[in-house]
């Protein structure tokens, strides 16, 4: 954020500043006091030109919360412009963030996740619902908050954007939780958003973070045993590379996570685990059988019969045990963990000097120390 | 299999600490596989940091991205080389490309240490360097460098294959990965009497016994970064 100055104010309008909350793309988010009415406030404040990127951000954020009246988003109270800088305050949500929640926590159990999910996919829903469209393209556990009272609330508008006009291309999202056409800047529909609270309804099974490498959500396969089979499709589905594969929004999203049984297999399910257990009970019998049946005498079974049959034993043994365990390589992660002082993903692409002389590389490396 | 890990990432008098380094374990079925990488970024303060950071974060996506298909078959130490090659060869090309553009140079080091249950491979470019700690110490790796820099790296120049050397993991053992910053002001014994598997019970002891090691580094007036990972055994 190159447009934030060195000193910033200790009051804006009728506000204290009292400790600064946290920092984004755009502005920078204050705990804030009222001087009259001595109530909390949290103060996003955008730097720059009037008309410059950052406080045109923060108008257009106020727009799109101003939309909504519900307790899980936290209200408007206040916008005014000053001399370089926009204000925008809104309700003070204290509590802890999800991400932090979410770190002491995961794997959770299936039947919390789906609990949470329901209660994330409710509000994204309330976005997905307004009219036109509000798509918040950056859902991420950090940008939910788990207040003191157990609720959920959704914060920092900033990057949302009405589905009216379909072309904004601008690049959004946060790599491992943003849909990969969001990131390669396609046009993203309301299925981004369900993507992302799929990497997120993954994270919540598998405690793999999406956001720390390899920057992509766990596979549905990856998560534990016990998981049913309904929320591993659910993640399969709302994770596909292909949009029109996913439920399209929060609300065909929302009726899948209803239809979610926690921890209990379908009948299908059950019935293959049955038939799998049945079947190799059979094979298990008919060798006792055709043993005993040799050693009684029985001139119709042949020795060669029972010199196969170990081997037909094992054939089917592990025929069965890969039929049954065809799930992922990788069962748990552990320890990812990376010291490094290089921001953001890849490489950047700024500050290239085209058509520059090639140096010679064998004398660069013999000066390096 | 790896018991716990002590890190030290400690920075020079630079801005930045142009090491960086990178620790991750799953468990598979093929048993527990654990990665830990030591990067040390050449190229001053232009872009040392951005090369050793791309490095690791390259080994990390490969780690979980394309390591557990070389695993699938089986131990093989020539599939695991091969693969982790090809994702060098890409890297060093990515990072040449960049560094040409810009007129920087923009190369790392590379330590990197990969255990699939009891059995170990270690791939080294550059100066950094792996020891293995158990009734004594012994460096496991050759070591390419000398007073006047490295002589290869990742990023800069041709690429060439990392050296690898392998082995089984015995217990109560203990690795230890170090950027060079570690290794030019103190000798072999001190690390052994600071880190030795026997003394080393826990985590903490670890830590402090690291933290140690880089005070003692700075007081015989070490400058450069000092980055390492210890790897207890078990």
């Amino acid at each position: 954020m190159e447009n934030i100055p060195e000193i910033i104010p200790e009051n804006t309008g009728r506000y204290r500043l009292i400790k600064k909350l946290g920092e984004g793309g755009m502005g920078c988010v204050y705990l804030a006091e009222h001087e009259e009415l001595k109530r909390y406030f949290a103060v996003k404040l955008a730097f720059g030109e009037s008309e410059g990127i950052a406080r045109k951000c923060l108008r257009r954020e106020a727009e799109r919360m101003k939309c909504f009246d519900d307790r899980r988003i936290p209200y408007l109270a206040d916008m005014y412009d000053c001399e370089g800088y926009t204000a925008l305050v809104m309700e003070y949500v204290k509590g802890l963030s999800l991400k932090e929640y979410l770190e002491e926590r995961v794997p959770l159990s299936e039947a919390e996740a789906v609990g949470l999910m329901k209660r994330m996919c409710g509000i994204i829903e309330l976005l997905h619902e307004s009219r036109p469209v509000i798509l918040y393209r950056d859902i991420k556990p950090s940008n939910f908050m788990v207040t003191e009272e157990g609720e959920l609330r959704l914060l920092d508008f900033g990057t949302a954007l009405r589905d009216e006009t379909g072309d904004e291309r601008e690049l959004s999202g946060t790599p491992g939780y943003a849909a990969p056409e969001q990131l390669k800047g396609g046009r993203v529909r309301a299925d981004g958003d369900v993507y992302s609270l799929g990497c997120v309804f993954s994270y919540m099974l598998t405690g793999a973070d999406p956001s720390r490498p390899p920057y992509h959500p766990a596979a549905a396969s990856e998560c534990p045993e016990g998981t049913s089979a309904g929320s591993r499709r659910l993640i399969s589905r709302c994770l596909s590379e292909d949009p029109d594969k996913r439920p399209q929004n929060a609300s065909e999203l929302m009726d899948e996570l209803r239809l979610l049984k926690p921890g209990r297999e379908p009948l299908s399910e059950r019935l293959s685990e049955f038939l799998y257990g049945a079947l190799l009970w059979a094979d298990i019998i008919m060798a006792l059988i055709l043993i005993c049946m040799r050693y009684n005498g029985h001139a119709a079974v042949k020795a060669e019969y029972l010199s196969v049959l170990p081997l037909g034993l094992a054939f089917l043994w592990m025929f069965l045990r890969d039929l049954k365990s065809s799930g992922s390589f990788i069962i748990r992660r552990s320890w990812n963990v990376i010291y490094s002082e290089k921001s953001g993903l890849g490489l950047p692409v700024e500050n290239k000097i085209s058509d520059a002389p090639l140096p010679e590389t064998q004398d660069m490396l013999s000066s390096l120390s | 299999m790896v018991l716990f890990y002590a890190a030290l990432h400690d920075r020079g008098p630079g801005e930045k600490n142009q090491d960086s380094m990178a620790l991750h374990r799953m468990e598979t079925r093929a048993g527990e596989v654990t990665m830990a990488a030591v990067c040390d970024g050449l190229g001053g303060e232009q872009c040392g940091e951005l090369a050793s950071g791309y490095l690791v974060e390259r080994l990390s996506i490969w780690f979980y991205d394309e390591l557990p298909e070389s695993l699938k078959g089986g131990f093989s130490k020539s599939r695991i080389r091969r693969s982790l090659q090809r994702e060098l060869f890409r890297t060093h090309g990515q990072l040449r490309e960049y560094g040409l553009d810009r007129m920087l140079r923009c190369g790392t080091t590379m330590t990197l240490f990969l255990s699939v249950g009891n059995r170990y491979l270690l791939f080294s470019c550059g100066d950094s360097t792996v020891f293995s700690l158990r009734r004594g110490i012994k460096e496991l790796i050759l070591r390419d460098g000398d007073e006047r820099g490295v002589k290869r790296c990742i990023g800069i120049g041709s690429f060439f294959p990392p050296h690898m050397s392998s082995g089984r993991i015995h217990g109560d053992s203990a690795f230890l990965l170090s950027s060079d910053g570690l290794l030019k002001k103190l000798k072999e014994g001190d690390i052994q009497r600071a880190m030795s598997p026997g003394l080393i019970k826990r985590r903490e002891e670890a830590q402090r016994a690291l933290s140690g090691l880089a005070r003692a580094a700075r007081s015989r007036g070490e400058k450069d970064d000092i980055s390492a990972l210890y790897l207890k055994c078990c």
